[in-house]
């Protein structure tokens, strides 16, 4: 039984490690296009009260150096969930959405856009947290310098803005 | 009994001082198939009503003895007899078991659904583990950012919310 319990208990933790569960992009959250043990995988993964001063309820970043067909791969994944989010309809906009692409040289330079919603039970109380994935890639040393980014909570697209975007 | 013994409880039985117990011990012995001839008389004497008490309680307890050198130790015959409660018991410690499990596991699943945003803050670079808060929130924060400093939001927020201009 104490094993069972274990096993519960790290089943439950993993459930809410893999918040973007669902979107194309898990797989590579989950280091199945780019493995983790390669040389300059980084991989960040915060939730909870340090997240309040972003109206965000969890936040996971990775960024790894990517060939090029790696590179194609996680483009297409990350191609995949926006044309979801395409596919909304346009009556239906608020202000947490919000769409940032830019392409160079035929491919996704970054995007920013947003996700399927998530229900939250915040003290016996039902909220709604917004999603979003974030996307970049950049050359670096003859290969490709990918950063993805999964956000989730109450934050608009213009409260992301505002927290996130620093002038260059 | 010996012979020796035997012989006195005859005397005894002639004289008359024997008990009824001892006239049924008596009848046992002198009724053995390796009892001497002298003793048959005895046996005629005692009667067949003894006799047969006298084989009957011989034949009860061979029949014990069999029984015993059968089935083993009275803790065996013990243990067959409470079978079905343990196995009762063993179902009843089985269906707690279970049912602490299932309360166990909803429970968790309410915890888990209630404190989504349990703080949680791990970083891994290079293979090695980062669990400073402070640390791994700069580090986010840096990757959030240079994906956001990219994009001119304003122009293009205004844009979303007023195609037609």
């Amino acid at each position: 039984m104490k094993r069972l319990l274990t096993f519960i208990i790290a089943a439950t933790v993993a459930a809410s490690l893999w918040a973007q569960s669902g979107l194309s992009v898990d797989s590579v959250f989950r280091g199945m296009i780019v493995p983790k043990n390669t040389n300059e995988f980084t991989e960040t993964n915060l939730s909870g009260g340090v997240l309040k001063a972003y109206k965000l309820t969890k936040m996971r970043t990775i960024s790894f150096l990517a060939t090029e067909s790696q590179r194609n791969r996680v483009e297409q994944l990350v191609e995949a969930d926006y044309q979801i989010f395409k596919q909304r309809p346009k009556a239906k906009l608020t202000d947490a959405d919000g769409e940032e692409r830019e392409d160079r040289n035929g491919h996704i330079y970054y995007i920013i856009f947003r996700t399927a919603d998530r229900d939250r039970n915040d003290a016996g109380v039902r909220k709604i947290d917004h999603s979003y994935v974030c996307y970049q890639c950049k050359p670096k040393a003859g290969r490709h310098e990918i950063t993805l980014v999964y956000l989730e909570g109450p934050a608009t697209f213009t409260d992301l803005m505002k927290n996130f975007k620093r002038k260059k | 009994m010996n012979r020796q013994e035997t012989d006195k409880l005859i005397d005894k039985y002639l004289e008359g001082a024997t008990s009824p117990e001892e006239e049924l011990l008596l009848a046992g012995e002198v009724n053995r198939p390796d009892a001497p001839a002298e003793w048959k008389v005895i046996a005629t004497m005692l009667g067949t009503l003894t006799l047969d008490e006298a084989e009957y309680d011989r034949t009860v307890k061979s029949e014990e003895w069999r029984v015993k050198s059968t089935c083993g130790p009275k803790t065996t015959l013990h243990a067959e007899q409470t079978k079905p409660t343990l196995t009762a018991n063993r179902w009843k410690s089985w269906s707690i078991a279970a049912s602490i499990i299932v309360v166990a596991g909803i429970g968790l699943w309410f915890y888990s659904q209630q404190n989504s945003s349990t703080d949680i803050a791990i970083a891994y670079v290079d293979g090695q583990t980062i669990t400073d808060e402070d640390r791994v929130l700069a580090m986010a924060e840096d990757a959030v950012c240079d994906i956001f400093s990219n994009s001119d939001a304003e122009a293009s927020l205004y844009e979303m919310f007023n195609p037609e201009e």
